[in-house]
């Protein structure tokens, strides 16, 4: 048996000489995660590939109306913006995501303890810490209250 | 949705959800590999997308010297002629472009009075507020500047409404009438619209309802910025008077014989 999986419309499927599988791309993260832990990767791997796609996502994020932009932020948890900047400190994107945040927001997740070091796994952190911002935020791409744009494209 | 891979015996075992798939080691590996890949370019566009619109748009920028040679006057009137949608792209590229051209053009939306389009208070707000434009909306906005300004710089005449019959019922001249004006090429008409106030307005959304002139509401869904078309739609006049609409269309009538003239002294 194999599994072929692809993006449509935003979700990701999993196909097979039947069936299609859907799931959402955070998903499909955690199962990579997963698939990388059963098969003895090095954690570092695959905390390469979540900064990687998380990195895609807060570049497109930056591309919103900054309304959309700073609401969006405003709804996620201290834990996912401590774990976002943890993960991406002293980099370019750490201090775009900082600057759509108030300043007693900034402090308050600098004392987060997932901010501080990693304490949980790669597993873990996607499941219980970025799970929740990334399902919000595929709500409201779904609703078409917000579009995602590519990170790479060519803006005014 | 529940995941989960428990290994046993050189076998991987899927749970996603409800479904279970069992996979050897080295189709797991290719399976991750995949994922991997997907994963990190699902935002992406195809290769070459970019490249195209670059391409396209490094075509359109000798526009940009043609509106510089407009007086203000005529670069005025290419704003109120263009979709309004189209602007803040317009604006954002030529800020980086051309920053003289760029003041001009706000210079010129701000001097648009009309409660039809957006002030240049609530246009600037936009500006620093909206979504970043791709540069496929750049060169949409600038496609279609091009006839806008050939038609200024030339001046065409397309204003013919042929005039009302004197001797036919009220209700038949003015069909005849809104039909023709709302068969007018669609910024010459965004032209007579904007000299309206938004009572007048309402007033001829009402007449044109009452009248089933169907043209004239497709015009104005692509004349107007959606959110002014259904705020006329939810707050248009269930009754007007037939002299209030006399008036109105005496009124849209010299409009159109001002912008006839307008456009003839282009021509000259």
């Amino acid at each position: 048996m194999s599994l072929v999986p692809r993006v449509n419309n935003g979700q990701l499927e999993l196909q097979d000489q039947s069936l299609t599988l859907q799931m959402n791309l955070h998903e499909g993260l955690l199962l990579t995660a997963t698939l990388n832990e059963q098969l003895g990767v090095a954690e570092q791997q695959t905390q390469k590939l979540i900064n990687g796609f998380y990195l895609n996502l807060l570049e497109s994020l930056m591309l919103l109306g900054i309304r959309e932009r700073q609401l969006l932020l405003s709804e996620a948890s201290l834990e996912t913006l401590a774990c976002l900047l943890r993960r991406f400190k002293g980099k370019p994107i750490a201090k775009k995501l900082r600057e759509n945040l108030s300043q007693r927001r900034i402090s308050q997740v600098e004392e987060e303890a997932l901010y501080l070091q990693a304490k949980l796994s790669a597993t873990e952190e996607l499941s219980q810490v970025l799970a929740p911002f990334f399902n919000h935020l595929n709500r409201q791409v779904k609703e078409g209250k917000i579009r995602l744009q590519d990170p790479k494209g060519i803006y005014f | 949705m529940d995941i989960s891979v428990n290994t046993s015996a050189e076998e991987f075992e899927l749970s996603l959800g409800t479904c279970r798939a069992t996979l050897d080691v080295s189709q797991a590996k290719v399976l991750r590999d995949q994922l991997s890949e997907v994963l990190l370019n699902t935002l992406y566009e195809q290769p070459g997308y970019w490249q195209n619109l670059s391409a396209r748009l490094e075509s359109l920028k000798g526009l940009l010297t043609r509106l510089l040679d407009l007086d203000n006057e005529q670069l005025m009137q290419v704003m109120r002629n263009s979709h309004q949608p189209h602007w803040l792209a317009l604006v954002r590229f030529t800020q980086k472009e051309q920053p003289e051209l760029a003041k001009r053009l706000l210079k010129a939306i701000g001097q648009i009075k009309s409660s039809v389009f957006t002030s240049l208070e609530e246009f600037t707000n936009q500006l620093n507020a909206e979504p970043a434009s791709s540069v496929g909306e750049v060169v949409l906005a600038l496609e279609a500047l091009d006839p806008l300004l050939r038609q200024v710089t030339q001046g065409t005449d397309e204003t013919s409404v042929k005039p009302a019959d004197n001797n036919s019922s009220f209700n038949t001249r003015a069909t005849t009438f809104l039909t023709n004006l709302s068969d007018l090429p669609q910024s010459n008409l965004r032209l007579i619209l904007k000299s309206l106030s938004a009572k007048e307005l309402s007033l001829l959304f009402a007449a044109c309802r009452s009248l089933a002139i169907t043209r004239f509401f497709t015009q104005l869904q692509s004349i107007l910025p959606e959110k002014n078309y259904q705020q006329l739609e939810s707050k248009q006049q269930a009754r007007f008077e037939e002299a209030q609409l006399r008036n109105l269309l005496a009124k849209l009538n010299q409009e159109l014989k001002d912008l006839k003239q307008l456009l003839k002294n282009r021509k000259k």
